[in-house]
């Protein structure tokens, strides 16, 4: 399993809606994912998304930055997006396709490095 | 860029984006603004479910309402702290500096849960909050889905990976029960007995353990009725150990639903609280399914659901417009049921300013990311004194919010507050 940490400044949740909406239910099931929100004061707002982190497959994973780089090109307004990602390697195909992002978008930026694991809940 | 039901002021806040919208043209009337938004509404797309369901927790859980009725009064005490003193309404300060008593109150509500060691090392990061919008996920899940599907945990799943969603607290009561289904079955029952008492994070710690202790069999969880759980969860109450009497002002106790019919009561949403309550009553001939909508709302009757939205709904919306290219609109829409708050256009702006200035002022229920104001070149942007104020022109430069703070502060000086004029 790999690891990809996304943050899309405000869109950060837009991002995460676009990639699962576009997955079937068998990747999806195999997919672990786990947002992260601001912590706002009390009950003063509702938190925002402010990252998301998900674990697939390598192959899945190739999915993964098929839909990311469709989200980038649709999107209207640009946004800084940053990723990191656990578990790959440079010569994977997917950590490949995902570290083109980079030098293909200006607003895009890829490292490696790692990522905290994510509580595996799938098939509970 | 999310929506949300302000908790204190019971207000709505909708931020409704371009693709949801279509093309908006500089010459379009209100009519025709409000008829985009009303059309839009009608739908019930499943974020304005979310939000309603957030708007019927200020109604219908005490600790809520309770939390409001405080930060109000807090509002009201810091009104009369700074015509006494000859303190302005806009400094630099903050007012918590200054000590005031009056507040002192209304900090107790964001003190940690006091909860047992070995509670704390399971549930200690868990917030009101997160109950809050865990149950509203959730609520929301269970009205989309048919009756198999509202439990099915795999279900669940992919919606809440498909959908934002809030689930570490329904993820943490999973890993207590050890069961998904019976986690979806319990968990919006548990958190509306939970926010029935004074420490809505501490109660739920202590049902769940309780709930640990009634393990049902699979066959149990697929042959009882729906209610069975919403039963169990309000039997539990009756052993969590508190250590004050129902309603007392302070300590860990029961909140009763008096809590909606003590005086003086929400402005916005006192008597829709009160109606609604009245509803539930056993003397009533209303349906008992209107005391059950929080815990099992996609078991009530589509009647019951149908008159819940369009009576309960919130009185006031403020609907920010993300047009096509880049352009944004503030509008202020009143529900059908806002008459009956007695608040009028001139006194919701209001109120909406006031209110913005005074937990901008006291860090009271205040969270510096809310702003309605998108002009971030305004040298008055980064302050955020405005942020409830709902005129927002087209240009920041014929923005009317000093004329606004200029009367108030008058009032204030002059001794007189917006309660008195109301």
């Amino acid at each position: 399993m790999v690891t990809i940490r996304f943050v899309a400044e405000d869109r950060t949740e837009d991002l995460v809606n676009f990639i699962t909406g576009q997955m079937d239910d068998d990747a999806l099931d195999a997919m672990a994912l786990q947002r992260e929100h601001a912590r706002t004061p009390g009950l003063a707002s509702e938190p925002v998304t402010t990252a998301v982190l998900i674990s697939v497959t390598p192959i899945v994973a190739r999915t993964v930055a098929r839909l990311i780089e469709r989200w980038l090109e649709s999107r209207r307004q640009e946004r800084q997006l940053t990723l990191v990602l656990d578990g790959f390697t440079e010569s994977d195909e997917a950590g490949r396709q995902l570290a083109n992002l980079a030098s293909k978008y200006s607003d895009v930026s890829v490292s490696f490095g790692p990522l905290p694991s994510i509580p595996d809940t799938r098939g509970t | 860029m999310r929506s949300y039901v302000d908790l204190c002021l019971f207000v709505r806040f909708i931020e409704l984006s371009e693709e949801r919208l279509g093309t908006y043209r500089s010459d379009m009337p209100e009519t025709e603004i409000l008829a985009l938004w009303q059309k839009h509404e009608s739908t019930m797309p499943s974020y304005v479910f979310h939000e309603l369901y957030h708007f019927w927790q200020g109604l219908r859980l005490p600790f809520v309402h309770r939390y409001a009725n405080r930060t109000l009064r807090g509002f009201q005490a810091t009104v009369t702290w700074l015509k006494e003193e000859g303190v302005d309404l806009i400094a630099p300060e903050p007012i918590q500096d200054q000590s005031d008593t009056h507040l002192a109150m209304m900090w107790t509500e964001s003190v940690p849960p006091l909860m047992s060691e070995s509670l704390q090392a399971i549930y200690g990061s868990l917030t009101p909050l997160d109950l809050l919008e865990g149950a509203a996920s959730l609520a929301e899940f269970q009205v989309l889905h048919d009756e198999a599907a509202r439990v099915d945990r795999r279900v669940f799943d992919r919606w809440s990976k498909r959908n934002p969603s809030y689930t570490n607290a329904l993820a943490i009561l999973e890993r207590r029960l050890r069961d998904g289904g019976f986690a979806l079955r319990m968990f919006l029952p548990l958190v509306c007995q939970a926010f029935s008492t004074s420490d809505p994070a501490r109660s739920f710690a202590e049902l769940v353990e309780l709930t640990r202790q009634i393990m049902p069999t699979q066959e149990e969880l697929s042959s009882a009725q729906p209610r069975t759980w919403t039963d169990l969860a309000r039997h539990l109450m009756h052993e969590l150990p508190f250590d004050s009497e129902p309603d007392a002002d302070r300590g860990y106790c029961r909140l009763l639903p008096s809590q909606m019919f003590r005086r003086p009561g929400h402005p916005i949403a006192g008597s829709l609280a009160r109606e609604w309550e009245q509803r539930c009553w056993p003397d009533s001939a209303e349906s008992p399914d209107y005391g059950l909508v929080m815990e099992m709302p996609g078991w009530i009757a589509d009647h019951v659901l149908q008159y819940c939205r369009d009576r309960f709904g919130p009185p006031f919306t403020i609907v920010r417009f993300h047009w096509v290219q880049g352009r944004k609109s503030v509008h202020i829409y009143g529900g059908e049921n806002s008459g009956s708050t007695g608040i009028d256009e001139d006194l919701i702006v209001e109120l909406l300013t006031t209110y913005g200035l005074l937990r901008r002022r006291t860090g009271l229920h205040y969270d510096p990311q809310t702003r309605l104001c998108h002009h971030s070149s305004c040298p008055y942007y980064e302050a955020n004194w405005c942020n409830t104020f709902p005129f927002v022109p087209n240009d920041y430069s014929e923005c009317t919010f000093s004329s606004y703070v200029l009367a108030l502060t008058k009032l204030v000086r002059n001794g007189k507050d917006t309660n008195e004029r109301s």
